[in-house]
């Protein structure tokens, strides 16, 4: 089921913030996209080993996209002067940051890119004083290969990140619309939808998926809900790597109640706010409401007494879509 | 009468002249003693007697991390794999990807712990970086998080001495933290004029913060504590054509810092406000102008007015040496060391095999 018209508002939006930008992900052979869960597929599509019911730090929405290549080399996504470089020092007595050789370039219209996972050497030298044209070495143009080498920071040989902050509105971007290359024709898998009750000591909680799959009917209190989903999208076929859903959204009685995306994350000095919950960003993620993984807190809405019909839409970025219609009840 | 008070001013003068003039021309005290302590030959971990556990200093080498105890020149050491971070109360052993993080006591026993993260330990703070780099959690001997803070862009620098934690970003925020999490400095930049924070230090006193920011021209910032916070006492251009991450260590004097952008170093003199740039020539060592041989890292101030630096060789991950600078300049290097411990009474260098002890120092 596609439903391509709010991605074209979606697209339409991202073109007017990203104006005179020329941004494109280079062609690569996977990728897990923004919103996904960091950690979740730290080791080539293998998940961090974690018990959902504890809190593991550090797994938040990523803020970036992760890039499988072909090879060991990356072409630059756009234009731009480095003002920024950090190198993995390889010596286990100095502290090396997470996101390894790391390249930061100021776009026009205050557009920011971090790519990262890069190979220390060739940033060294990318960046060096001592080269011979030191005022040209730190521009850098669109298309120019970026090496990986046996990978830095926490990417793998062959990946490598790349984030885009647009610093005239403190977004951090979604880039997928920057990869036209993408052909995504499958739609998102749910794998958990629960609603729990918010404002009462006990943890009310209905699952909507176990429900779904049975009578269809929720028989709940009236009072305020929060829903919490689990959801992945393919967005290679036959990818190992899963991406976060693009966007999510409740629809109680016909009306829209809950309209969630990951068109971009607000920064601020809080932190970072994802799907439209105040920052810091773990307030997005729900630990423990999930079966096997963790779940995005998609938002809040009131059920009042009576009999209704929710019916919850996941998007990915392309405009495939699932559905789940579910019966409530609430007394 | 005045003339007496004017000679008495004078003579008063030239005792305090004649006395800095003699401490500035002292000799450097003398090695008393220098021995190579081999992980071949030493002890495990578990065996360090309780009453010796404030005395012992910690290094991490290159298959070995663990304690020396320079007094009774004994080594304890632990065999890992990949990365640590450690403490006088043990450790965290990490994979580069960040997934693999076990903590251990003094005992060597280990557990495993949950996060996605790269600790970093300094002055009794455990830190986790987020894998993202955006966010900081603090934790404490038994890997509890104490408490977490997220950042809008990515952390650039960090350092810490015993009462504070400094967090510099690439906006150009800087935040100083209290062992409670209060922020005691929090200058917030707007997110649409980056001024990058390119490093930072804190002195070993709590007393000073360096802060290298701005992308175009670069500015060094000295702030000094005050009245529950740090205000800023001075700043300086600094016109060097770099966009290097920088590591920088305050000397324990408080007289100068050093600072490594990648393939430059620069001395730094606070109460002066002047910069240098050191690494020409340095311990007889030239840079090729056509490509980039070294890499410098700041591994951190030593005693007095000493810091050491790694000089790592850009082709050959092994080679490296340790420099010692003193007011920034090179008086002694430990060729194919990669490490430096320090305290009042010794000086170390960590070797592929070993731990080399300096008591005393002699340039």
């Amino acid at each position: 089921m596609k439903g391509k018209y709010p991605f074209l508002i979606s697209y339409l939006w991202l073109a007017t913030l990203l104006g005179a930008l020329d941004f494109k992900i280079p062609e690569v052979i996977d990728l897990s996209g923004f919103g996904t869960v960091l950690g979740d597929q730290a080791k080539q599509g293998v998940s961090l080993e974690y018990d959902v019911r504890e809190r593991c730090y550090g797994m938040i929405p990523r803020s970036d996209v992760q890039l499988i290549s072909l090879d060991t080399t990356f072409e630059a996504p756009s234009s731009g002067s480095i003002f920024y470089s950090q190198v993995e020092a390889d010596l286990p007595t100095v502290f090396s940051f997470p996101l390894g050789g790391a390249l930061a370039v100021i776009h026009p219209d205050r557009f920011v890119s971090i790519t990262s996972g890069l190979d220390p050497i060739q940033v060294m030298k990318s960046t060096s004083r001592s080269s011979k044209e030191v005022q040209n070495s730190f521009a850098i143009k669109k298309g120019d290969k970026l090496t990986g080498g046996d990978g830095s920071g926490v990417y793998p040989s062959k990946n490598f990140g790349v984030r885009l902050f647009d610093a005239k509105n403190e977004l951090w971007m979604n880039t997928i619309f920057l990869a036209p290359w993408i052909r995504d024709n499958t739609s998102p898998i749910m794998r958990s939808a629960k609603l729990i009750m918010t404002g009462t000591d006990k943890k009310v909680l209905f699952d909507l998926m176990e429900t779904n799959k049975k009578e269809k009917l929720i028989t709940c209190p009236q009072g305020n809900y929060s829903l919490f989903v689990d959801a992945r999208d393919i967005i290679i076929t036959s990818s190992r790597y899963y991406s976060a859903p693009y966007c999510i959204k409740v629809m109680l009685d016909g009306e829209t109640v809950i309209d969630a995306s990951f068109i971009a994350a607000r920064a601020s000095g809080e932190g970072i706010s994802f799907l439209g919950n105040p920052p810091p960003s773990r307030g997005s993620i729900g630990e423990g409401y999930s079966g096997e993984g963790y779940s995005y807190h998609v938002g809040q809405f009131l059920i009042l007494r009576g009999k209704h019909d929710l019916m919850l839409q996941v998007n990915d970025f392309a405009g495939n879509q699932t559905t789940m219609r579910t019966s409530i009840t609430a007394y | 009468m005045r003339r007496r008070f004017y000679g008495l001013i004078i003579g008063i003068a030239a005792i305090i002249f004649t006395l800095f003039s003699i401490r500035s021309t002292l000799p450097e005290r003398e090695i008393t003693s220098s021995v190579f302590l081999t992980f071949a030959e030493a002890l495990d971990v578990s065996r360090i007697p309780k009453a010796r556990s404030d005395q012992i200093v910690p290094f991490i080498a290159e298959s070995f991390l663990g304690y020396a105890d320079p007094l009774e020149e004994l080594l304890y050491v632990h065999p890992f794999k990949g990365r640590a971070a450690i403490d006088r109360l043990g450790w965290i052993t990490y994979d580069r990807l960040a997934t693999d993080l076990k903590l251990y006591d003094l005992n060597g026993g280990g557990q495993q712990f949950r996060a996605y993260a790269y600790p970093w330990f300094k002055a009794s703070w455990r830190v986790l970086l987020r894998a993202d780099q955006m966010g900081i959690a603090v934790m404490d001997k038994t890997g509890l998080i104490r408490w977490e803070k997220e950042f809008p862009t990515p952390i650039t620098a960090i350092d810490a001495s015993s009462l504070f934690l400094a967090v510099g970003t690439l906006d150009g925020s800087i935040s100083v933290f209290d062992p409670n999490g209060w922020a005691i400095l929090s200058m917030q930049n707007s997110l649409q004029e980056f001024q990058t924070i390119y490093g930072l230090a804190l002195s070993a006193d709590s007393n000073y913060l360096i802060i290298v920011r701005g992308i175009s021209p670069k500015k060094i910032e000295t702030y000094r504590f005050t009245d529950n916070s740090f205000a800023k006492v001075s700043e300086s251009s600094l016109m060097v054509n770099t966009t290097f991450q920088a590591t920088i260590a305050i000397a324990r004097d408080n007289s100068h810092a050093i600072m490594s952008f990648g393939d430059m170093i620069i001395y730094y003199n606070i109460k002066n406000k002047y910069y240098r740039i050191l690494e020409a020539g340095m311990a007889g060592v030239e840079l090729s102008e056509t490509q980039v041989d070294f890499r410098y890292f700041v591994l951190g101030s030593l005693k007095d007015s000493l810091v050491a630096i790694l000089r790592s060789d850009l082709e050959g991950k092994a080679k490296s040496d340790v420099i010692i600078l003193n007011h920034g300049l090179p008086v002694h290097i430990a060729p194919g060391a990669f490490g430096a411990i320090g305290d009042e009474e010794v000086i170390g260098f960590v070797y592929k095999d070993g731990l080399e002890l300096l008591k005393g120092w002699r340039p």
